[in-house]
């Protein structure tokens, strides 16, 4: 990467607009992440409608900003109420809420904040040096190298996100054939429209994603014991940071693994952050030499998970941003944001116009430096903000949906989407179907089937075609043995599902 | 809402045709031989396969679940009728929209789902139109979204 190319990207990144996005971005995720049953992906979700008026970078910086602080933020109804605020937090939370128990509230949200802030920061690194080398060699990518990526993206996410590999690509097909609505990108047919004018472009994956994300999460609140009333214990004295440099220098390697797991694994197309700090805790525990500790609020684990989950985090822009494949849920979202502004991600935007995903890269700087300062406060702040009710914040939440919705393409058909999609989503979950590869497949889906229809015209519906170029041949057998070892892991967890146990799968969920 | 395998995916399998049946009303373009129908026709494919599987779990797994269990809503009358309001409330605004207009419609619809969830009078009172307002500028002036006033018109 050229100097010329830092250069204009840090004058871009320092415009007032992507300034004040990445602030606003930061304050608006601290706030969500910090309440219980509020998701990074829920805060994303409905900010979707509001970048909707903004430029692409202040848009992108809005995202990665709310993320990485809601992501953050997410540690703190974990460490004070025991209740997750994202699933990469819930790793942890049960040793962070064990610290609280033991009056060491202050010292485990430092480290959420500062070890989040300083794995971020790594992972952003890693996204800055690998993303121009990782785009010249993929400059030479077919549309058979993106479709084998692409399938390799949906896979792996079907794969990771749920117990049952069945229902995780049971939710991939229906984001797929959700994609395949309106008018068919090779015939320009329609299909699936039913006669509705609106469903000619497509079904807009915002209101879908608003509700399968926000609305279906607030209906599931209503089944569960969180609506409020939770009781904080005794925090003790809340000193922010505090004793953190102590403790940075007491597990260094626990910081460097972290962070280098969170990046590797983040990084992988489909996979995403959140898996990271699941890994990370069980690996901190592995190579402690203290392991009898796990369990009982020692800070070593909580170091490794919370340094890895927003390292990944940065890391899963690497294929959204170099491939166009997204890693996890978010960078879905936002693909989907960019591809509505017109910017293709992929290979050819670092080359043709490099100064812009520079500068979304160096959006994650600042917004990972960012959670030093409003860590401070919002540690500080931490009873007040929990202690805003639900009552007051899903009421709110619900009419923010509805106005996202409503403002896609101002009807009221969005709404509508946004409600089915909603219930649809109350139903997935409850029965053991993950949301994200719906997500996925919806804004994945387009991008698989232009791939795969122009490699089977090229091949002539050979299908040793996909295998015939080396990289292409190296994915396809990836995902073939993949796809080889998911069929017989489920073979074998159903020779060894008892009879008589109920429907095991989704009593696993 | 727990579902039992051995209705999802029978359902599932069932879906998968539809889709395939569907798929194969789309209409061909002569001398295009991969067309519209090809991914929706892999689709059904595979939500047949998947039905099958999901199927075949439920079967093997057998056990004493019922086939619909909706014991989850066994919650107090409020969170029930919160629940209903949060759907019932959004399908009823999509009706009343443009007649009633946005900030009417939004200020009741929270106020009422606030007081379900048991916010007090007070917090209602002051929280809803407050929020409902805000929304409404920040939209309708600040992002320009044509958000009907309705019976407010003269007011707003």
């Amino acid at each position: 990467m050229s100097a010329d190319t830092l250069l204009q990207a840090l004058t871009i990144v320092l415009q007032t607009d992507v300034l004040l996005a990445i602030l606003l971005g930061a304050v608006y995720g601290l706030f969500i992440g910090a309440l219980p049953g509020l998701t990074a992906t829920m805060s994303t979700a409905l900010l979707v409608p509001i970048t909707f008026y903004m430029a692409p970078v202040p848009a992108i910086a809005l995202i990665v900003s709310s993320t990485a602080m809601a992501i953050s933020a997410g540690d703190m109804p974990g460490t004070l109420l025991r209740i997750p605020g994202t699933p990469a937090s819930a790793a942890y939370t049960d040793e962070s809420y064990q610290m609280t128990l033991k009056g060491e509230a202050s010292t485990a949200l430092s480290i959420g904040f500062f070890f989040s802030a300083m794995g971020g920061l790594v992972g952003a690194m890693v996204l800055l040096v690998t993303g121009p080398l990782l785009a010249k060699v993929s400059l030479n990518f077919s549309s058979f190298e993106f479709f084998w990526l692409a399938v390799l993206g949906l896979l792996t996410c079907a794969l990771v996100s749920g117990a049952d590999a069945a229902r995780g690509f049971t939710s991939l097909l229906f984001g797929i054939l959700i994609a395949t609505v309106g008018l068919d990108i090779t015939t320009g047919s329609p299909r699936f429209v039913f006669g509705q004018m609106e469903l000619m472009g497509g079904v807009s994956f915002i209101p879908v994603m608003i509700g399968m994300f926000a609305f279906s999460e607030i209906l599931r609140g209503f089944t569960t014991n969180q609506s409020g009333g939770e009781e904080m214990p005794k925090l003790g004295k809340i000193v922010p940071f505090q004793g953190i440099f102590g403790l940075f220098r007491k597990y260094p390697f626990s910081f460097v693994r972290g962070a280098s797991l969170g990046t590797a694994v983040g990084a992988l197309p489909g996979v995403g952050g959140d898996l990271a700090a699941w890994i990370a805790y069980g690996m901190s525990k592995r190579f402690s030499k203290t392991p009898e500790k796990y369990g009982t609020g020692h800070p070593e684990g909580l170091i490794e998970s919370t340094s890895s989950n927003n390292a990944g985090l940065s890391s899963a822009w690497i294929p959204a941003l170099v491939f166009g494949i997204p890693g996890d849920a978010v960078t879905a979202i936002a693909v989907g944001v960019l591809f509505m502004k017109g910017v293709n991600p992929g290979p050819r935007l670092f080359v043709e116009n490099p100064s812009m995903p520079t500068a979304i890269i160096m959006c994650f700087f600042l917004a990972n430096l960012l959670l030093f300062p409003l860590g401070f406060v919002a540690i500080k702040l931490a009873r007040h903000v929990l202690s805003i009710p639900r009552s007051v914040i899903v009421p709110i939440i619900l009419v923010c949906c509805f106005l996202g919705s409503y403002a896609v393409n101002n009807t009221l058909f969005g709404v509508w989407i946004m409600l089915i999609a909603g219930a649809v989503g109350y139903v997935m979950e409850r029965n053991g179907f993950p949301i994200a590869p719906v997500i996925l497949g919806l804004v994945l889906g387009p991008v698989l089937e232009r791939n795969f229809i122009m490699s089977m015209q090229i091949s002539g519906g050979n299908l040793l075609g996909f295998f015939e170029r080396p990289i292409a041949a190296f994915l396809g057998v990836v995902v073939c043995l993949i796809l080889v070892a998911t069929v017989v892991r489920s073979i074998l967890y159903f020779r060894r599902t008892e009879p008589g146990g109920g429907d095991a799968v989704h009593e696993a969920q | 809402m727990k579902i039992s395998d051995r209705i999802t995916g029978p359902a599932l399998s069932l879906f998968g045709v539809a889709v395939i049946v569907g798929a194969m009303q789309l209409p061909t373009v002569p001398g295009v031989r991969f067309g519209a129908d090809l991914m929706p026709m892999l689709v059904g494919i595979g939500f047949i396969g998947l039905g099958i599987a999901i199927s075949v779990g439920g079967f093997i797994a057998g056990g004493d679940q019922k086939l619909i269990d909706l014991s989850e809503w066994r919650v107090p009358w409020r969170k029930k009728a919160a629940a209903f309001w949060t759907l019932g409330g959004l399908v009823l605004g999509i009706f009343v929209f443009h007649a009633v207009g946005f900030p009417l419609y939004a200020f009741v619809y929270m106020a009422v789902l606030m007081l379900l969830m048991g916010a007090s009078w007070p917090v209602t009172v002051i929280i809803s139109p407050t929020v409902v307002l805000l929304l409404y500028f920040g939209f309708s002036k600040g992002l320009l979204v044509p958000l009907p006033a309705g019976l407010l018109g003269g007011i707003l």
